[in-house]
């Protein structure tokens, strides 16, 4: 019998998931990489797999993707 | 295949990579003396504030927080944020550009705060037979509905019957109740890693519980987290 897909979303099966702490490692690489046009899942399998399972390093992975876009290019001027 | 919590984004795979100029003039000036510092050192605390400000507005709805309660999480986070940077330089290989480098530190310390927060304002359980509503949440149409209450039910017993006591407490108050993981950690003393290899485990168990209750899978869960 198939599961329905809310027991899909309560138990994501990824065979390879790097964790938390490894994922926030290349965090800001992984970002990079996603804005500079390539996709990052094929270099991490592990942190977009960790990504999608894991809600709080997902909200982490958009916060920093919006951070490197909207403030990336700021240089170290005296404020 | 059998399933493993395995780390695969080791950090030594990604070696240095060429600086790019404006990441060279932070370096610099972080690693500098004098003047030159402490104006590079206050530039990044103003950016850092910056960050944290727009993260925390972002963030804030899923926590109802509001104007002086953000702005000390982003005030915190922003001074906490700074000083893990200044401590962990040395580390950064140039794999990025190093305003990305750096943001990731806001943003760690926004989820910690803001994790410290959760429980002022929210008063959601971690143990709580939350998992006595599982069935409502396989609303699906009228023929389909005794089938997976069927598996809801399934599930239902494997959270009571396969789960450590500590597993159910963490799967129940992430999975079910949408506790966030750093107010988990906060509340079990622990930390975001530590918690979510639990919720690995547990959700590991439960599908093998259901796998041996006749119930699979409809399809591999995609990579895409954006």
């Amino acid at each position: 019998m198939k599961t329905p897909r809310d027991i899909d979303a309560l138990l994501p099966d990824n065979t390879v998931d790097a964790g938390c702490a490894a994922s926030f490692d290349v965090l800001h690489s992984f970002v990079e990489q996603e804005l500079s046009g390539s996709d990052p899942a094929d270099s991490q399998p592990g942190v977009a797999a960790h990504i999608s399972s894991c809600r709080a390093c997902r909200e982490d992975y958009r916060g920093l993707r919006d951070a490197a876009a909207l403030f990336g290019d700021a240089e170290p001027l005296p404020s | 295949m059998p399933i493993e919590y395995r780390d695969v984004a080791d950090p030594a795979r990604f070696g240095a990579a060429a600086m790019d100029t404006t990441s060279q003039l932070w370096l610099d000036g972080l690693r500098g003396s004098g003047r030159d510092n402490d104006e590079c050192v206050a530039a990044l605390h103003a950016l850092l504030l910056r960050v944290a400000r727009h993260e925390v507005s972002r963030r804030a709805g899923s926590l109802q927080l509001h104007g002086p309660e953000l702005e000390d999480i982003a005030q915190q986070a922003s001074d906490d944020a700074l000083m893990a940077i200044r401590s962990k330089i040395a580390g950064f290989r140039g794999d990025s550009r190093f305003t990305t480098w750096a943001y990731k530190f806001v943003m760690f310390e926004v989820s910690t705060k803001m994790g410290r927060h959760f429980w002022r304002h929210r008063h959601a359980s971690m143990d709580a037979d939350s998992w006595e509503r599982l069935p409502d949440r396989g609303a699906a149409a009228p023929d389909q509905r005794t089938e997976h209450r069927e598996i809801f039910e399934a599930l239902r017993r494997a959270i009571d019957q396969d789960l450590t006591p500590l597993q159910q407490r963490v799967f129940v108050a992430v999975a079910l109740n949408e506790v966030p993981m750093d107010a988990v950690a906060r509340e079990l003393g622990s930390n975001r890693n530590s918690v979510y290899k639990v919720l690995f485990d547990a959700r590991r168990k439960l599908r093998a519980s259901l796998r041996s209750a006749g119930y699979e899978r409809p399809t591999q869960s995609s990579g895409s987290a954006a």
